[in-house]
Parts: C-alpha cells; structure tokens; sequence
C-alpha cells in the first residue's frame, strides 16, 4: 500500500510537469490552430541548453535557467515567425502545417544527436537527492516540480484573465478571426501564444534533466505526453489540458505497479484510447466530436 | 400528407435562441421559397433539417420518420438534399467527376457504365457539357452554381434544400435556372428555396414562407404575401443588404 | 555484386509497396499515421508463424499476413477515427510504442527481443525461391500488384469518394457519403497493403525481430511519403526511391559512422520542412511545372475547415 502511494506521489510530480507541457501545447493549439508536433523539441532543446550550462560552461543555476527559458522561447517564436506564418498566409492544410512540424520534430532531434550524442546525461544537483516523510520518500526535485507547475499555471490563468493580451488570446481561442475586429493582426499575437506555450515548458525540462536525466527520444516523448495530456482534458480548455497531464502522470506511476516500467507509454496511450472511446470531447472540452 | 413537417422546432447557441419555434408544412410537388431578412435563420434551419445541427426540441418528419437526430448523410439518402450557398465544390475534380462521385456508392471497385450516362444526361440537362472534363476550380461563377445543382439532381432525391441558388446569376443564366427549376417541380419534385431576390421569388414560387427572427411569420401563395404590406415593411426595413451573412 | 543490388532491389521494392500503401491513408483519406511499421511488422510476424509452423507457401502466408494486419489496422482506426482525423497522429504514435513494446516482451509469440528465426525459403505455387535475385523478381511481382491495385482503388468510385472528402467533407457528407465507413476501409486496407511488404521482408531474411519495426522506421515511411508527394501514385515512388537510395550518395562524403545516421535523418527532416513550407505538393510534383497547367495550390490534404 505504502508501495503504492509511494507512486501515486511520484505520479503527481511527474503529472505536474506534463501538465505544463499540455498547457502550452493546448494553448498554441486553440489559439494559433497550430498542431505543434514539435512542442517536445522545445523542452528537449532548453533541457540540453541548461546541461550545457550547469555542467560543461559550469554557470550558476539562476543564469543556466534563464539559458533554457530564451533557448525554449526563441525556438518556439522562431518557429512560429519562419514556419507556420508563412504557411498560414498561403492557407496550408492542417496536414501540410503538422508534416512541417513533424519535420522540425526530427531536424531539432537529430541536431541534438550529432552535437550531443545518443546516450544519456544526467545533471547532479542537490535538488535531486530525497528525504523520508515517514514512510514515503521525497525529494526536492518532486515538490519544486509540484510548485512550479502551481504557480506558472496560476499565473497564467491571472494573465489570461487580467490582462489586454490575455483576453485578446481568449477571444483568438473562441475564433481567430475575432482577432482582425480588435484591429491587430494576428501574427503579433501568434507569436506571444508561441513565447508563453514555449516558456511554460522550460520548468519541464529543467526538472526532468535533474530526476530522469537527458536523451534525445525525450522531445518526441513529451510530444506524446503534452497532445495526449491536452485531448485528455478536452482540446481547447487550458485547465482541462492541465488536468489532463496531471492524470497521465499519476496514472503511468500508478500503473507500471505490477509492470516493467518499459509499459510507461502504453498506459499513456492506454488511457488516451478509453478517452477516445467513451469520452471523446475530454473531461473538460467542448463538443469535439464530427457533426 | 405533407412532403416535409417542422414541428415546434427549437435551436439555441449559447444563450442565443436563432430559432425559437419553427412550424412548417411543405406541400408535395409545389416550390416553397423561404424568405426573411438577414439573420432570421433560414440557413440555420436548412442545417437543422439535414442534419448538420441538432435541434433542442421539435420534430421534423418525413416520409413518417422523424429526421431528428440522424447524420447528415443519412438524410441524404433518406430522399432530402441541400446545396450550400458557398457552393462547396469539389475543387480538384472535373466537372464530370463531380457529378458521378454524387450518385455513385462509395464502396465500389469498377465506375458503371450507367453512372457514367445518368451523370453526362445530368450535366447536359443543366448545360454543362462542354465542360465535362474542366476542374471545378476552374469554372466561371454561374458555372460553379449549376454545377452546384447538378451534383445534387444526380442523386436520387425528392426534396431539394436550394440555398441561394440563384443569387449572383445575370439574365440569360437566370433563365436557365428558372427552367431548371420548372423541369424539377414538373418531375413530381418538391422544392424548398432560400432566396432574396423577390422578383425570383415572384418567379417561380408556389408558397411563400415569411420568416423572422426564427418564426414563421406567414405561409401563404405569392400573390397573398406579396399584398401584405407589414411583411413587405417588414422585409425592406430590416433588410439592409441583400445577402445574408453566413450563419451556418 | 549482383547479389548486392538484388537486396537493394528488394529493399526498394519493400520500401516503395510501405509508402504508397501508407499513401492511401496520408494523401487520400487525410489522416496521418506515425505506425505504418507496425502493420509492416504485424504482416512479417503473421507470415514467419505461418512459414514456421505451417506451410512455406508465400501465398498462403502473405494472405494471413494481409488478413491480420488489416484487423489489427481495423481495430484501432474504429474507435480513433470516429473523433477526429487529428487524434490520428496521436493515437497512431501510441500505438507503435505499444506495438513496439508487444514485439519485444511477448516472447511466447514473438520470440522477443532474438525475434524468430529460421524462417524457411518462400515457395511460390511449386517455385522454390533461393537466389537474391528470385526474390527481386518476387518483390517485383508483388510490387506491381499492390500498385496496380492502388491505381484501380483511387480511380474507383471509392477513390473519388475519398478525394471528394478531402476537397470538401461538408459537401461530401451532404452527399450521402459515410466519412467514417470511408476512412475505416482506407484505414484498413492500407494495413493489409504493408503486410505483403512484412511477408517480403519475412521470407527474403529468413527471420524477424523488433528492430525492423520501430518509429524510427515509422517515421521514415512518413517522410517517403510526404517528401515525395502525398496524394498522387508518383510520390510515394519517388520518396521511396530518395529515401531508400539517399545513404548510399552520403557514403561518397568523409564523416564519422556515428554521425551517418543523425545526417541523415537531419536531411529527411530538413526536407519535409521546406518541402512544406515551399513546395507541399512534394517532390514528385516537380514534372508537373514542365506541362501548361495551372499549378495546383497547397495540396497536401485540404481538409481544413
């Protein structure tokens, strides 16, 4: 029992970096109608960035943070300006748009692996090392992941509902051709959906480098992790996709108790079907489901 | 009986009711054109009919099953077709392909000879012939609405959805379409039009619907809608453009 | 040498039937798949078990092969398909790491990460198959078949029905055409298509293992597809022939071992991204410029509403 609350507890912090991730995918998504299949190349790139930093370049923590939060915005922007804008100018299908993205997907891994190589990293911090709180073991690493995610997905929901530009991307959420009746392009707005899904997931990466360690699959992973997450808590509700990541943390710890951990994905994927089957619009979509 | 029964139907947005209550019985064989202004919901009840929204209440019956609730495509192959007022061709298919692939059952390996025949009879009937192997995408405007027509003719249908089909066509193409029109309703089919232009409506129809603000204000024949003077205020008033925005 | 570019042959052959078979789905009916491979792989384990333990009649093995595959393929496009044609990609990438994982742990049926072994010469209705080059001419054979029927299938009213949903799906489904029921068979019969490569591959190297069936490979039937040209029968040939011929032009350049394969596969991406951003009808598209033709806008799919 202790054995498995144990999990429950490693699920919650694996589940809140997700839940960062599917935020930010399910934000550039409902905003930009941007299949962001390279959303998990973002966090990958700003993880190696802060590996580079820590341990080779032997920066501070404060200055190797703030390395991975530019590294994940400027690609996200970059991406957005270079690549997606010029194709939704020319009205590309959602299938051209997502083959690019694909695309990037594999130009950013495979960059990784020649500067990099294939095998694992790890970063050694104190943060990683654990502590007994009666029977259950922690470490700092699970209660910052918890934390952060708290906090950025609060301060977002303060940003979305408190400020110009939040509410601009609310109404670009709703229709995106709403965005021409406040008299600004798009494109502007594109890009700050871009910088906010793209920085949500550097806290990810950071605290994935510390617990799990670094290889290059890791991006294609949370791809996975962050469209599941956000399908999972209905496509177009950021709290649902929040929710959503969350659930599939705790339910890949919690179900690998009596498996190989190699089923991790499976369970993910296992969970994403039963959505699909029974529960098509998420916990908390909108009515996703074909006329 | 009644070629097509609304009853009491009912369908909100939001908070946002289009169609409070809509009751209408088309007649068997006659031309009924739906008319209104701007935003009074007549799009909005062609999608309710064929499917593509679901009504919060009411019933529309046909052939004595009640539609509600059915696909789209159901629908169609109970009898019911509808063409769109932004035309939805197929852009990257002739003109021929755009016809057949209409009438022809999708799960099928060989194209019949007899597909082939019915659909160049159709595009003949509707004057497009000679552009039998043009890419849609390539047509002219009154072109793109004939073939419009003829996509939906080529399929084994009772009553027809037109929605503006006419709108936009100069004088000679006008003609035709009235003809086209003419031939429909003289085969036994019955019609159900939106349009706004009132001369066409004159034209051609055999009852008139009013509609307003998602009520049928009045059902009657041309010459009885035509000499009520608050319907005719009503519509010109109100009406600020002839084309009504898209609201499907 | 002979021998050499008899395999290379073959492998061509394997790739070319993968990618317009993953052709049907991608470029007729929408709908992106990142697990063509495991239907590849399905088709290759359906024909070893057969060759292993009941006859060495490649007939007989490719049409349990085609038989399982387009079930499995089935089974998973009913329940994703009936949402939408995006949670495709998701779902299918889910699936390939499952299928990935069930190729490897379940020994009893699989043999697992060793794969099963031994798998006898391919006889064909009496014809022992031995040489490399008797395979060539039976992936040949094969090849042709399955583009053949592909050719029949989207010229058939079947394929105008697809093609009509990728112009216009409103349109289509007021026509009476059943998106679903639609995508479903194109689903399935593209996975039934990838087993006869499974059965090729099974035979030609006389044994099977997980390694051959990973999303990398996944991945790379994706970008025969899409670089070549997605929706058109030249394409996926010509991304399949790129692809396939692509390391050996990089053996002419110096580098490191290690770093071929990220190069690579850098290219592969590095295509598909300008590809899309200036060029989405793909590669096969090119010839296109030399007739007096309207060029054809932003193919690639045209389903966006």
């Amino acid at each position: 029992m202790i054995v498995l609350f144990q999990m429950f507890v490693e699920g919650v912090a694996a589940g809140s970096l997700y839940a960062l991730a599917a935020v930010g995918f399910a934000l550039i998504y409902a905003t930009t109608r941007t299949f962001h299949f390279a959303h998990g190349a973002t966090m990958m790139l700003a993880a190696y960035a802060f590996y580079q930093a820590v341990t080779v370049w032997q920066w501070p923590a404060v200055f190797a943070v703030a390395l991975a939060v530019a590294v994940a915005v400027a690609f996200g922007v970059g991406v957005e300006r270079l690549v997606y804008q010029p194709m939704r100018r020319t009205d590309a299908s959602f299938l051209t748009i997502f083959a690019a993205s694909f695309g990037l997907l594999i130009v950013a891994t495979n960059v990784v692996v020649l500067l990099f190589g294939n095998s694992f990293y790890s970063v050694d911090s104190t943060l990683s090392r654990g502590f007994l709180v009666g029977p259950l073991y922690l470490s700092w690493v699970n209660l910052l992941s918890v934390a952060v995610a708290l906090v950025s997905i609060t301060a977002l929901q303060w940003f979305m509902r408190r400020t110009r530009t939040g509410v601009i991307l609310r109404a670009m959420m709703d229709d995106a051709a709403l965005v021409g009746v406040f008299g600004l392009g798009d494109r502007r707005y594109g890009m700050i959906a871009f910088a906010i899904g793209s920085a949500l997931v550097a806290p990810a990466a950071i605290l994935t480098s510390l617990n799990a360690g670094l290889q290059p699959s890791m991006g294609a992973l949370l791809t996975l992790l962050a469209i599941a997450g956000a399908i999972v808590g209905g496509i177009g509700n950021l709290w649902g996709a929040a929710l959503g990541g969350l659930l599939l943390g705790i339910a890949e710890n919690v179900g690998v108790w009596q498996l190989s951990s190699t089923w991790k994905p499976a369970i993910t994927f296992g969970v994403l079907l039963i959505f699909l089957m029974f529960k098509p619009d998420g916990l908390l979509g909108a009515a996703t489901r074909r006329s | 009986m009644a070629a097509l029964d609304i009853h009491g139907l009912r369908k909100a947005f939001g908070g946002n009711v289009i169609i409070p209550d809509v009751t209408l019985a088309l007649e068997p064989g006659l031309i009924t054109s739906l008319v209104g202004p701007n935003g009074a919901g007549k799009t909005t009840l062609f999608n309710l009919i064929t499917g593509f929204l679901r009504p919060d209440a009411g019933s529309v019956h046909y052939k004595g099953s009640d539609l509600v609730g059915l696909s789209p495509q159901r629908v169609t192959r109970l009898g019911i077709a509808r063409s769109f007022q932004d035309l939805r061709l197929f852009n990257e298919m002739t003109v021929f392909e755009n016809v057949l692939v209409a009438q022809e059952s999708s799960f099928r390996l060989w194209t019949r000879a007899a597909a082939c025949r019915h659909t160049d009879a159709v595009l003949e009937r509707v004057g497009l012939a000679d552009k039998r192997d043009t890419r849609a995408m390539d047509l002219s405007y009154a072109e793109r609405k004939f073939l419009n027509l003829a996509r939906i003719m080529a399929l084994d249908i009772d009553l027809f959805l037109l929605d503006e089909p006419a709108s936009g066509l100069d004088g000679p193409s006008r003609t035709t379409f009235h003809t086209l029109l003419q031939s429909l309703k003289d085969e036994g089919h019955t019609v159900l039009l939106i349009e706004h232009n009132l001369d066409i409506v004159r034209e051609v129809s055999d009852r008139i619907a009013f509609l307003n603000k998602g009520e049928v204000m009045a059902f009657d024949t041309p010459e009885r809608i035509f000499a009520n003077e608050r319907l005719t205020d009503l519509y010109f008033g109100t009406a600020g453009r002839p084309a009504e925005a898209a609201s499907c | 040498m002979i021998a050499y570019i008899a395999n290379l042959g073959v492998l061509l052959g394997i790739a070319v039937i993968l990618a317009s078979s993953l052709n049907l789905m991608v470029g007729y009916a929408g709908i992106f798949s990142v697990a063509h491979a495991v239907f590849y792989g399905v088709g290759a384990y359906a024909a070893a078990k057969i060759a292993l333990g009941v006859t060495d009649s490649f007939l007989l093995a490719t049409a349990v092969a085609m038989f399982v595959s387009g079930a499995v393929s089935f089974l998973l496009a009913v329940p994703v398909l009936r949402v939408r044609e995006e949670y495709f990609v998701v779902a299918s990438i889910g699936f390939q790491v499952v299928a990935s994982t069930i190729f490897t742990s379940w020994h009893a049926v699989t043999g697992g990460m060793g794969g099963l072994a031994g798998i006898p010469p391919a006889r064909v209705l009496g014809w022992q198959l031995t040489s490399p080059v008797e395979y060539l001419i039976l992936t040949a054979v094969c090849m042709v078949l399955v583009l053949a029927f592909i050719a029949v299938l989207v010229k058939s009213p079947f394929g105008r029905a697809l093609k009509a949903f990728r112009d216009d799906e409103v349109a289509a489904t007021a026509l009476g055409k059943d998106p679903l029921a639609l995508r479903v068979a194109a689903t399935t019969i593209s996975g039934a298509l990838a087993a006869v490569a499974g059965s090729i591959y099974a035979f030609h190297v006389s044994f099977v293992n997980p390694e051959s069936f990973t999303l990398d490979y996944s991945v790379m039937i994706l970008a025969m597809v899409i670089i070549g040209g997605a929706g058109s029968l030249a394409g996926p040939i010509v991304g399949a022939v790129f692809i396939t011929a692509f390391p050996a032009l990089l053996n002419f350049i110096e580098m490191p071992s290690r770093y071929v394969g990220p190069v690579e596969q850098l290219i592969y991406g590095a295509s598909i991204v300008l590809l899309m951003v200036f060029w989405p009808n793909g590669l096969a598209s090119i010839w296109r410029l030399l007739r007096p033709r309207r060029p054809v806008q932003a193919a690639g799919g045209g389903t966006e509403r």
